[in-house]
């Protein structure tokens, strides 16, 4: 088993004359963690899931998962499509039996049977007859059944009323626990995962903005209010700065301690996010142990050295 | 069984919350040594939340000396909190001082207030929630 | 494939990919194995009909009054019947494209299953080996069924009632060429799914295809395999003529040739070259010729078809598998 989960040299995806989707991505992901991909609609965060399960062919750069490419990994990754596809015309019971005829000697049949049980699900209903979050049950029943040491889950919550998201997101975590799974989960919604996710990939425009455990992130940054122009701010770097009545707002990644006059705050990670995302030009951060040029590569931990 | 309940409204980080929830378990006589703690699955199987914030909460009781883990077994409560004797004569201060706040004119969610505030000035440089400064 | 096999204990035949494509299209398995037992039974009555009900010797003159089921006989129905069914069976191939390309490979992509059958723990190209084994085998076997009926019900007929083995239908259902063209339409038909993604178009466009491809081949068939060609001088003519052919042969071409053997239709051009149509300078009749296939022809030009049916099956699905592996990861 490898330390690192995926990692990302200068990916880059374009579909045709639909424009790049993903851009000169480069991002390590720590194996065991849980991880948020968020970003807003349309900025890649499905196109980075969708290669990472081996389905699209990245255009340039390349992508190792769980040490491997991902065609190789296939049977260790599981994968949940953002629509949710499943056969309409299977029962829930032939569903999961096609996990376990396409997964044979890593299907758990009674965990998968398990997740539909609790959302009070009759096995012999067919697919096309259930509701969007149902859907989203059985997809998840199904990626869960496959015992998979990573597991991509695209908008998994969205169609979920909140109890049905509260246990799965639980069931989800309990695995997480036991085996160690890796889980990213995308989302445009950032408070969905903030209580379950201790991981972090910011995507807008193609690209990978932040990327690390979300502590050291929020770390990273400081909010400070104070009445001085912004030049004042300049040792540091400055991610976003705003008016706000005679004096600034602004985020920054501080440099050392900041000067006299300016009131210095832990941002929160919607602080964090929002800032981000209404300054596209700033410079992107990653962690180090997240940043593949810092990172150790593919090669193993010697023994005794602490895992990051 | 013991069971959690993260409050996500609160602001106070979910690992605090799980210390606190442990400590107030101990000092209502809910957790008495030799009890075992939820398992990391167990705990985020019911609130959802990451398994490495539950591993923190631990690790950080641990380091209060309230909690032991011992491997392959679980985490077990190693000594309790004793509520603060009630003839003690610090609550016999604090009982005074309320009286006098009473008698002021504060409300009762004023002296909470206030209590909360003094408490933060007190207890935060040392032992605030962002751990051992070390 | 009844559902009792489906359901029941786990075979090495019924697991794996194969189980899923068995059982996502056991609808259209079930239909298919309806239409056969339909087939044979229709099959089945029609010939009892013809034994039951034949011709009575003298019993009209000219125009017959119709005596059984609005034909005039139980042997005029099987005639007719067989001689549509000889054509029916053209239409397989185009059927067997039109399911394979829609419902079972573009409707995949169309409806974003194919998300999901690509991240378990079999790979796009097992995927596709796979379903192309199951559609292959079934495809055949559908093809053999029905060619078996088809010659259950025509056995004393071919030969005779139009229904000549150059026909039309006739050629196809008698011989390889049609299991060929099942195939073909197997591998066009996954082709085109994987290309199009659209249930409609993809069998649509199978159709078209494979529809061309036996089209085309019908018709530049006879060329496969050079035909036997007799002749001699025009003084031989009125006693040789036409009983050089033997029984049972394909004349593909006849007329007579000038002295200098050029070949011409004598009621075209003389005495008078009609409008329209090619004559040599030279309109005199030396000679005549003709041009046929004698029956011993019929396995040559169904391998060398056969073969070159085979040979475009392969590539498209040598093309489908390239399609896939450029696509996925």
């Amino acid at each position: 088993m490898t330390d690192t989960a995926i990692e990302a040299a200068a990916l880059g995806k374009s579909y045709g004359r639909r424009g790049r989707a993903l851009d000169d991505c480069s991002f390590r992901l720590p194996a065991g963690r849980i991880c948020a991909v968020v970003g807003p609609n349309g900025a890649g965060k499905s196109t980075l899931l969708a290669l990472a399960a081996g389905l699209i062919r990245p255009t340039t750069g390349a992508l190792t998962v769980l040490g491997g490419a991902p065609a190789d990994t296939r049977p260790k990754i599981a994968y949940v499509a953002q629509d949710k596809p499943l056969y309409p015309q299977l029962s829930i019971a032939d569903t999961l039996r096609l996990g376990a005829e396409l997964n044979p000697g890593r299907w758990d049949a009674e965990l998968a049977e398990r997740v539909v049980q609790e959302g009070e699900l009759d096995p012999a209903s067919r697919v096309r007859t259930l509701s969007g979050g149902q859907r989203t049950r059985v997809a998840l029943a199904l990626a869960l059944g496959k015992r998979a040491e990573l597991l991509l889950l695209d908008e998994p919550m969205a169609d979920l009323d909140p109890l049905a998201r509260h246990q799965l997101m639980g069931t989800l975590m309990a695995q997480a626990a036991e085996h160690g799974t890796t889980v990213v989960m995308s989302s445009h919604i950032v408070g969905e995962l903030a209580d379950s996710c201790d991981h972090l990939l910011l995507v807008s425009g193609g690209r990978v903005r932040l990327g690390g455990p979300i502590d050291d992130l929020v770390d990273a940054h400081t909010l400070v209010t104070g009445r001085g122009p912004v030049a004042e701010l300049a040792p540091h770097t400055v991610v976003e700065s705003r008016a706000t009545g005679r004096g600034t707002t602004a985020l920054i990644r501080p440099e050392g301690p900041v000067g006299p006059g300016w009131e210095a705050q832990e941002p929160s990670l919607e602080d964090l996010l929002l800032a981000h995302l209404r300054s596209p030009d700033a410079p992107a951060l990653l962690t180090p142990g997240t940043d593949p040029r810092t990172a150790p590569l593919a090669a193993p931990l010697a023994e005794g050295e602490v895992t990051v | 069984m013991f069971a959690y309940r993260i409050d996500r409204r609160s602001g106070v980080a979910t690992y605090v919350q799980l210390v606190q929830q442990t400590k107030q378990a101990l000092r209502l006589g809910l957790l008495e040594p030799g009890d075992k703690l939820p398992t990391a699955r167990e705990v985020v199987e019911a609130t959802a939340i990451n398994p490495n914030t539950v591993l923190k909460a631990y690790r950080e009781l641990e380091r209060e000396g309230l909690v032991e883990a011992r491997r392959g077994l679980g985490t077990f409560v190693r000594k309790s909190l004793g509520s603060t004797p009630a003839d003690s004569p610090l609550h016999g201060e604090l009982s005074q001082w309320a009286a006098r706040a009473r008698a002021a004119g504060l409300e009762r969610d004023d002296v909470a207030a206030l209590f909360a505030a003094v408490l933060e000035e007190q207890f935060t440089q040392e032992h605030g929630p962002e751990g051992d400064p070390a | 494939m009844s559902s009792s096999l489906l359901k029941g204990p786990r075979t090495s035949l019924l697991k794996g990919p194969r189980w899923t494509e068995l059982r996502l299209h056991r609808t259209a398995l079930r239909t298919t194995l309806i239409a056969l037992v339909l087939a044979a039974a229709v099959t089945a009555f029609v010939r009892w009909a013809a034994s039951a009900y034949p011709p009575v010797e003298g019993a009209c003159d000219g125009v017959c009054e119709p005596t059984f089921l609005g034909f005039a006989n139980g042997e005029h129905l099987l005639g007719e019947a067989t001689v549509q069914a000889s054509h029916a069976l053209l239409l397989l191939p185009l059927l067997i494209g039109v399911f394979i390309a829609g419902p079972f490979t573009a409707r995949e992509l169309e409806s974003g299953t194919h998300q999901l059958a690509w991240t378990q723990s079999v790979t796009p190209t097992r995927w596709l080996a796979s379903r192309l084994a199951t559609a292959t085998t079934l495809a055949v076997a559908t093809a053999l069924v029905l060619m078996a009926i088809f010659r259950f019900g025509a056995s004393d007929l071919l030969g005779a009632w139009n229904m000549n083995w150059p026909d039309r239908g006739v050629y196809e259902a008698t011989g390889p060429a049609l299991v060929a063209y099942c195939l073909f339409a197997v591998a066009v038909g996954t082709l085109v799914g994987l290309l199009v993604r659209r249930t409609l178009l993809a069998a649509s466009l199978t159709a078209l295809v494979t529809g061309t491809v036996l089209a085309v081949l019908g018709s530049v068939r006879w060329q496969l395999w050079p035909v036997v060609q007799a002749s001699g001088p025009a003084t031989t003519m009125e006693p040789h003529w036409m009983k050089v052919l033997p029984r049972g042969a394909f004349m593909t071409d006849v007329g007579v040739t000038n002295a200098a053997g050029e070949r011409f239709i004598a009621r075209q051009c003389t005495p008078d070259q009609m409008a329209h149509f090619p004559c040599p300078s030279d309109t005199r009749i030396a000679g005549w010729f003709l041009d046929y296939h004698p029956r011993s022809h019929f396995w040559y030009t169904q391998f060398i078809e056969s073969g070159i049916v085979l040979v475009l099956a392969a590539a498209a699905a040598y093309a489908a598998f390239r399609v896939l592996r450029r696509r996925t990861a």
